[in-house]
């Protein structure tokens, strides 16, 4: 090579290998060519499978929302229409009709019935109120009872009681006056003819206040019958 | 001028506009594809990886604040689909059972990014995950544990045991 110009020579510093040498260390390269590395490029049919998973998607949605709003309109129109049915049904004049009954039940039994309604009363559609000082007219039909079926009653026994031996106290004449007031009576009788069925006698043989109430006894249905039966508890 | 028309690009395609999808797909697709590549190690599995981060890209771009740049919230879009997918695969190899490699030996020539890519593939999937995580992606280690549900410190071994590894590789490489 001919020198065409007499220019002078550089030198560089001293340190230049060690510094070439320098870039031989592995971080430092790594660090460098990391960002160098090569790119990959993905195959041409990721796109027409990426649109077709998109349009999937799409029409999923779609659907959905179509389905949402058909549910939603569907569930709004039962619902007036449910509106709609109930409205129809409470009518005043058929409620109030159903109450009164212008038919004559025919009374087979003894059983004690209920007095027929006034024919103004049945005429008309307004309900039939009672009054309360009216007072209630239900014949009650005389029991007939078989003299077999009557017990004989018998008067409880009960202690004389022995003569105050001291007299003329205050505490001892109230004490015998109240055991005269209870040997009078104590019996409590509750006789109901077939508006219950049960006929239930209960009987004391001491004032309420002294002794606990005795059993009650249930007498056996027998309709026709009224069966009264005693007893006492010892 | 590029961040007005990637603006205009997101908003485009939040409304499912088909085409700015396309053009988004085409300005990125190599970018998210050699990043997913690189970790899968394997072109079908990477494929789909990039299929399934294309879609939650799409699909969540309307959720894009712009915290960072659009093409680092989708590359972590997609590494996190490959990760998800090669999570069986990722093996971490136990350090206790390594031989010592020599820690300081300079290489012994000068490489370039192909030369790299070769010895990085060569690597076991684990140390290469994070290697690449780290290394190449620029993600902390505190970022790549949790992408890749390991210990920080865990990272921190991997990566040294991925230089080790890739020096030794290297200078075969080089040799050769």
């Amino acid at each position: 090579m001919k020198k065409q110009f007499n220019l002078p020579d550089h030198q560089p510093n001293s340190n230049s290998w060690e510094a070439l040498k320098a870039t031989l260390d592995v971080d430092a390269q790594l660090k460098r060519e990391a960002g160098n590395l090569p790119e990959h490029h993905p195959e041409k049919n990721v796109w027409p499978a990426i649109e077709a998973q998109l349009e999937q998607e799409r029409v999923r949605t779609a659907w959905w929302q179509w389905t949402g709003m058909a549910a939603a309109i569907a569930g709004i129109g039962l619902m007036l229409v449910v509106l709609l049915m109930d409205k129809k049904v409470p009518i005043q004049q058929e409620y109030l009709g159903t109450t009164i009954s212008i038919q004559d039940i025919p009374w087979k039994t003894a059983m004690p019935q209920k007095p027929t309604p006034h024919p103004e009363e049945a005429g008309s559609l307004s309900p039939t109120v009672r009054q309360e000082h009216e007072p209630v007219n239900i014949p009650i039909p005389p029991v007939l009872l078989d003299p077999s079926d009557i017990p004989q009653l018998q008067m409880p026994i009960l202690p004389v009681p022995a003569p105050a031996s001291v007299t003329g106290t205050l505490a001892e004449n109230a004490m015998n006056q109240d055991t005269l007031k209870a040997a009078k009576s104590f019996h409590q009788v509750s006789i109901s003819w077939g508006i219950n069925d049960r006929i239930k006698l209960k009987t004391d043989y001491a004032p309420n206040t002294a002794r606990p109430q005795t059993k009650l006894h249930q007498v056996a249905k027998s309709p026709g019958k009224l069966v009264l039966r005693l007893s006492s508890e010892k | 001028m590029k961040q007005n028309s990637e603006k205009d690009l997101i908003t485009r395609c939040s409304k499912q506009d088909r085409k700015a999808q396309f053009e988004l797909f085409e300005r990125y697709k190599v970018a998210l594809y050699s990043s997913v590549f690189r970790i899968l190690n394997e072109e079908d599995l990477a494929h789909d990886a990039l299929q399934e981060a294309f879609i939650e890209i799409f699909k969540g771009i309307k959720k894009f604040r712009g915290e960072c740049t659009l093409g680092f919230w989708m590359k972590r879009i997609a590494i996190r689909k490959a990760i998800k997918l090669a999570k069986s695969r990722i093996l971490f190899t136990p350090l206790d059972q390594v031989t010592a490699l020599p820690d300081r030996t300079p290489l012994d020539g000068w490489i370039d990014g192909e030369l790299l890519d070769v010895a990085i593939r060569e690597l076991p999937t684990g140390c290469r995950s994070v290697f690449l995580l780290i290394e190449v992606e620029g993600y902390k280690h505190a970022e790549c544990a949790a992408l890749l549900s390991i210990s920080e410190n865990t990272s921190k071994s991997q990566l040294s045991y991925a230089k080790k590894l890739l020096r030794g590789k290297l200078n075969e490489l080089i040799k050769a």
